[in-house]
């Protein structure tokens, strides 16, 4: 950045650089909000909680002899929670130089951490009930590595939130030589109430609540007596037990329908400026930004419920893999409701071209693959049959035929609606007849391509290609060998077109 | 570095044996042994050791006959854009990895390769290394080589 020309002629000119060590609006190093000592001490201390619950059980049923130690823990464990917030909101400090994050922490085992603006993948901000309640905001920028967000600053007011998210994505967008005026905001995707009812009804995860109250079932049982067990039926009655169906699967419903009520409220979707900003959440509201040039793989996601009210889901995912809600999530965006009309257009804008391959007629696995697929589900079937049959005994000897028919015919559906397509930009891959996906990525992104055969896929000359981008992967349906060889060969990140005569014979030497 | 197909180092087979033979000693007799002991528990001695020493006979046979077959099949290949790498005995792998995805390269000696004067390669890019990047038993002279050849070939549009 300079003020003017420094020439010889006006020796008075001078270049004016920016100083490393002064921040990009003036002002020195910063530190959290003093109420977040509030805000973080609160799920802190439900944290320890959690982890000294058995103690504090101990506690409450054991006798006095013990009591002053585990009181002892157990103050020792909140001690060291309150301990390690008073620390980090003494000793974090942040600021923004030159559009690079940097922040410092710790007592004895100092961290210093700088985030390049051309690295951050996607930058959020949350703001839970008690930060609502403070005023307050969590702001989290994620780069590509790591399993964390790296960039976490838990309390900060709401004015300091925005001000830092202006100077990143400012700074981003100087990293990408955009223009500062940028385009205009576009409303891309929302959700109504109407949505999210449909949304959730369809996520219903009725197996994995089978699954579940099985489990309650069998470990009630387990205090019962034996000749306890006969009176049950009676007691409940067919009724009854009707009814209690009824009211698990009505249970089951409406915590459906509320995760995505509480997720989704409010849900819209815009583009501008080279980025996409998602905004959702009732208890908890999150603004998602990500710049559009680092989406990686758009997942469209169309299980049998989703299909029949016509509608699917699309998962948008970055490099910045982390670790929440339970597990490892990888979408950064997920788009709830998108009607199956709309799919082609809203996936153009997060995946250029998409729109081009959506729709079309995909190539189909090659038909020696349901010979592949039929011999899994027979054994798959086989197991599952054996083991209902051995558990139950009696009639439950009948799965030992009826689940492999089911799996296979299943195995049968998956493979007619399995599909693939390469174009120049893109590659398109679909599976699954009850559970349908179809990614999407772009050839820009693919960072290693491989090609794997076990000795039954040898045997009948098919191979499977995986396609790994940053953060995920894509596999392709089963292909016979030489065409997949012929893939890896040709199919280059530099979005080269694919010829359509394969010319390598065997997919592997055959030494 | 040329457009062909390069093979491991030879004494690579024998690295591959010894560490066979290392994990034979020090994970497959101690496993066969609790076997034979999980087996005892349920029926007799005689059949707990005739169980645990048919599968110790086994692994050893595994451990004498896949480091050769497994030598012979790793091989890589530096082309114009990417490097190939193939290997694998009963799942075959074949993978392509893009200069221009590369992260970087790391050569790794442990104590066995030390000793024969070999190295291996960790090829990383941003999907991660696992399994598909790594080439081992190489002379160390080749895998620094080799090292330094994917570096000099790497940058450009990473893909993220």
């Amino acid at each position: 950045m300079t003020t003017g020309d420094p020439t010889e002629d006006d020796p008075t000119e001078e270049i004016v650089r920016p100083d490393p060590d002064v921040a990009d609006d003036g002002s020195e190093w910063r530190g959290l909000h003093p109420l977040s000592l509030v805000a973080n001490l609160a799920p802190r201390t439900w944290r320890t909680l959690r982890g000294t619950w058995p103690l504090l059980a101990a506690f409450a049923i054991g006798g006095r002899r013990d009591s002053v130690a585990i009181l002892f823990l157990v103050a020792l464990f909140f001690g060291l929670a309150v301990w390690s917030t008073v620390l980090h909101f003494l000793t974090l400090r942040y600021r923004v130089v030159q559009g690079r994050l940097e922040m410092r922490s710790g007592l004895l085992n100092r961290q210093n951490r700088a985030l390049d603006p051309s690295r951050i993948q996607n930058t959020e901000l949350v703001r839970n009930p008690l930060h609502k309640l403070l005023g307050l905001v969590e702001l989290r920028v994620e780069t590509a590595s790591g399993r964390e967000v790296e960039g976490l600053l838990s309390a900060l007011s709401e004015e300091e939130g925005e001000r830092l998210l202006g100077l990143l994505d400012a700074a981003r967008a100087r990293s990408k030589s955009r223009s500062e005026d940028g385009d205009k905001e576009e409303v891309l995707a929302s959700a109504d109430l109407s949505d999210l009812l449909r949304h959730g009804a369809t996520g219903l995860r009725l197996g994995a609540g089978i699954a579940i109250a099985l489990g309650l079932g069998m470990e009630a049982l387990q205090f019962l007596d034996p000749e306890q067990y006969e009176r049950v039926p009676g007691l409940v009655g067919r009724v009854g037990g009707a009814a209690a169906v009824i009211a698990f699967v009505s249970g089951l419903f409406l915590l459906a329908v509320a995760g995505s009520v509480r997720r989704f409220w409010g849900f819209i979707l815009t583009v501008s400026d080279g980025r996409l900003v998602v905004s959702q959440g009732l208890l908890t509201k999150r603004r998602i930004e990500l710049q559009l040039s680092k989406v990686q793989l758009a997942t469209v996601r169309q299980p049998w419920s989703k299909r029949l009210f016509r509608f699917a889901s699309i998962h948008v995912e970055t490099a910045a893999a982390h670790v929440g809600d339970g597990g490892t999530a990888s979408a950064e965006a997920i788009i709830p409701v998108v009607e199956t009309e709309d799919i082609g257009a809203l996936l153009a804008n997060v995946i250029p071209h998409a729109d081009t391959v959506w729709g079309t007629v995909l190539e189909p696995p090659h038909p020696r693959a349901l010979r592949r697929g039929i011999l899994s589900a027979i054994i798959e079937g086989l197991v599952i049959g054996a083991v209902i049959g051995a558990w139950f005994g009696g009639w439950a000897w009948g799965f030992l035929l009826l689940a492999p028919i089911l799996d296979v015919m299943f195995a049968w559906f998956d493979h007619r609606h399995q599909g693939w397509r390469v174009t120049e930009h893109l590659i398109i891959a679909r599976s699954g007849y009850l559970n349908r996906r179809t990614h999407v990525v772009s050839r820009k992104k693919i960072q290693s391509i491989t090609l794997r055969q076990g000795p039954i896929l040898r045997r009948w000359d098919l191979a499977k290609v995986v396609i790994r981008v940053a953060g995920s992967r894509v596999d392709l349906p089963l292909l016979a060998a030489a065409e997949a060889r012929h893939l890896v060969d040709t199919l280059t990140p530099q979005g080269q077109p694919v010829p359509a005569d394969a010319t390598a014979t065997t997919a592997l030497s055959p030494h | 570095m040329s457009d062909e197909w390069q093979r491991l180092d030879p004494s690579a087979r024998w690295l591959f044996h010894l560490q066979a033979a290392a994990r034979w000693m020090l994970f497959q007799v101690p496993l066969s042994i609790g076997l034979a002991v999980m087996v005892t528990t349920f029926s007799t001695l005689v059949i707990g050791v005739v169980v645990g020493s048919i599968f110790a006979f086994v692994q050893l046979m595994l451990a004498l006959w896949m480091p050769s077959l497994s030598f012979n099949r790793w091989r890589y290949q530096l082309r114009e854009d990417d490097i190939l790498i193939e290997r694998g005995v009963l799942l075959r792998r074949l993978t392509s990895i893009p200069y221009s995805r590369v992260q970087h390269v790391d050569t790794h000696q442990g104590v066995l390769e030390q000793s024969f004067g070999l190295a291996r390669v960790h090829v990383f890019t941003a999907a991660g290394v696992g399994a598909d990047g790594t080439i081992p038993g190489l002379d160390l002279e080749d895998a620094e080589a080799l090292r330094d050849a994917l570096v000099e070939r790497g940058g450009g549009d990473d893909g993220l």
